[in-house]
């Protein structure tokens, strides 16, 4: 046993060392992985993330759709024109349109302050734009009732004014700003912080006014990063559910957005009317993904 | 456009870049301004172009004060390190920014600024470039359309920033001699910051030497080179050695050996440095010298031999790399008498300006 034990082993010595010898002595073909796994293990690596994929996002994107038109299509076209479905899309996208330009501006103002200027407090102020991030919406939501609810700190002075904050347009917008704050910023700060500041040092230097470098030295070498931005706002400030459910009141027909309209009819067993709502945001999210994908191909390249 | 730079200062925290300079610029030539890094020399160009502000002091652009000017207003040419080309434009776009910029009323006709970029392209030689992006150039090229986007706007003075810092030798040299020429042309009050000695003294007309954020010495290349008047300029241009000697009333003694005053006034007695170049250094008979020693070893630097030769005075052993003359022939391990024949002596108290090298 044991002389066969030690032939064995010696044999298995001699085994990997060629191999080792093979690998370390040629030159290893095009094309080809220099560490490289057995088959099976790859095969079996692929199967689990196509597995896990499909269970998790293809499967139910599937059922979305699938549930939406499974009464057929005159049922998905009722659901989605009802006066109260309309509403909410019409909410929702005003919601969306106003959160985003006052988060291009902020973001646009907050990534040239930091990244442009040197002063005291700036690692607090990075700090305070990731905040959205890392508080639950809820949180968020429940921070504006406790601001202008009726028993809030505000809320008498907005009520005595007639100022409508909290269940209405406003409240919304400034749940949704608060929550989406962080995208544009983000997105443009570390790319500002690699370009520096010589090319706005230059175009001052050649005689350009401080409006004129930002926009024809500044936006053009950001743009994609920014568009990148706000398409990322844009997707989280139309599919936003828990700060927007805190403040909207969930009057229907006037502060519902889409994703609380869904949930009212899903709690109504409306669920054909429910997934047809559904089916928008996934569409929306799909578009969203295509776009950033080509997005992301432009950011990679250096050349405009 | 004379320039005058008064009494300024500036600090960035507890680092003082500035401290009290003071330098008149005469229009039409070309200046350089040789340090080490930290030692000012960007932060005052800066400061001139408007990118910067001096705590303290002034600067006159033809007598005017130009510190309440904006950058825009002060007609300056600045070349960027790392050129700073606008990445998104082509080269011609790039040129024609300054033209393009100007306010309405002074700003030139398209074909006129087509005109006017064209011929500055054909200028630097960069013509065929100009549909190409900035990060299709090389190097040299980028330099070239930095300059010329920078001449562009007329400006009353050129400023350069370290202009052949990320060239590699070969380029760096063509260009050297290529804006000497261009400067020759143009007259246009020129100032170059550089680190590297042999740019500033080819280049330049006048060089001022900065350290520790101050003027060290100003001068021609000539002067810089064969009079440096202190320890740092000594030790920061060219080669030199350091020799431990000390100065008493009849003059300078090397060890045990007295050596031959030379017309420079000697510090007052007690123990100072001798500053020599290595070709200063005359080898001789080993009696009839200051200084005696013995090879340890001969290398070649490019054109230039030397010899390690190991001195002894004062029971301390000194390596000193002295350059030896074409037609002299050595041996590892002779014995050789070297004599200093153009040397400096300084207080031994001025050690404490020089930086550590």
């Amino acid at each position: 046993m044991a002389v066969i034990d030690a032939g064995m082993r010696s044999g298995n010595l001699s085994g990997e060392n060629l191999r080792e010898r093979r690998v370390t002595n040629t030159i290893p073909e095009r094309g080809r992985p220099l560490i490289s796994e057995p088959l099976a293990v790859r095969a079996a690596l692929i199967a689990i993330a196509i597995g896990f994929i499909s269970l998790f996002i293809v499967l139910p994107l599937v059922a979305v759709f699938g549930q939406a038109i499974a009464k057929g299509y005159s049922a998905y076209q009722a659901a989605i024109t009802s006066s109260d479905a309309l509403s909410a899309i019409r909410l929702t996208v005003i919601v969306a349109a106003i959160s985003v330009i006052l988060n291009l501006i902020f973001g646009l103002a907050a990534a040239w302050t930091i990244t442009k200027f040197d002063f005291p407090g700036k690692t607090v102020l990075i700090t305070f734009i990731d905040l959205p991030f890392s508080v639950s919406p809820v949180v968020a939501g429940l921070v504006f009732v406790l601001l202008f609810g009726a028993q809030g700190l505000l809320g008498p002075w907005l009520s005595d004014h007639n100022i409508k904050i909290l269940f209405a347009l406003p409240g919304i917008v400034l749940a949704t700003v608060f929550v989406t704050f962080p995208f544009v910023a983000r997105e443009l700060i570390p790319l500002m912080q690699e370009q520096g500041t010589a090319e706005e040092e230059a175009a001052l230097s050649l005689g350009a006014s401080g409006f004129a470098t930002f926009f024809r030295v500044t936006l053009p070498n950001i743009k994609w990063a920014l568009l990148y931005g706000v398409l990322l706002c844009n997707a989280r400030a139309m599919g936003e559910f828990g700060a927007v459910s805190v403040v909207s009141g969930h009057i229907r027909g006037q502060t519902n957005t889409m994703p609380l309209h869904i949930e009212i009819l899903y709690n109504e067993y409306q669920f054909g009317a429910a997934f047809a709502v559904a089916s928008l945001l996934a569409l929306l999210a799909l578009v969203t993904l295509v776009l950033k994908t080509l997005l992301e191909r432009k950011l990679e390249r250096k050349t405009p | 456009m004379n320039i005058d730079i008064v009494n300024l200062s500036k600090r960035f925290g507890s680092f003082t870049a500035l401290s009290d300079v003071s330098l008149a610029i005469r229009s039409g030539e070309l200046l350089a301004l040789l340090g080490p890094s930290g030692s000012g020399k960007t932060t005052l160009l800066r400061i001139i172009a408007g990118l910067d502000w001096p705590d303290e002091g002034e600067v006159h652009f033809a007598g005017q004060n130009a510190l309440n000017l904006s950058p825009a207003k002060r007609h300056v040419g600045f070349v960027f390190q790392h050129y700073a080309l606008f990445r998104h434009m082509t080269v011609f776009e790039n040129v024609a920014f300054g033209l393009r910029v100007r306010p309405r009323k002074e700003r030139k006709s398209e074909s006129d600024i087509k005109k006017r970029v064209m011929d500055l392209m054909d200028f630097v030689q960069i013509a065929w470039l100009a549909d190409r992006y900035p990060s299709q150039l090389s190097g040299g090229q980028r330099q070239r359309v930095a300059l010329a986007r920078a001449l562009a706007i007329e400006p009353n003075v050129l400023l350069l920033d370290e202009p052949f810092g990320a060239l590699d030798a070969k380029v760096r040299k063509s260009l050297r001699r290529w804006l000497r020429t261009l400067h020759e042309e143009l007259h246009v009050t020129s100032i170059l910051v550089t680190h590297d000695q042999e740019e500033a003294l080819e280049v330049a007309n006048r060089v001022v030497v900065m350290g520790k954020g101050q003027i060290q010495q100003i001068g021609t290349p000539e002067e810089i080179y064969d009079n440096p008047s202190s320890p740092f300029v000594f030790d920061f241009i060219g080669e030199s050695i350091k020799l431990p000697v000390t100065i008493d009333l009849e003059g300078i003694r090397l060890g045990s050996e007295r050596l031959a005053k030379n017309g420079y006034a000697l510090p007052p007695p007690g123990p100072a440095q001798l500053f020599v170049r290595p070709h200063d250094l005359a080898f001789g008979d080993p009696s009839a010298a200051p200084l005696q020693g013995n090879v340890q070893g001969l290398r070649r630097v490019g054109s230039i031999r030397y010899a390690d030769v190991l001195v002894e005075f004062g029971g301390q052993d000194v390596i000193v790399e002295a350059s030896i003359p074409p037609s002299q022939n050595l041996q590892v391990g002779e014995r050789v008498g070297l004599t200093p024949r153009r040397y400096r002596v300084f207080d031994a108290a001025d050690q404490a300006a020089l930086p550590a090298a």
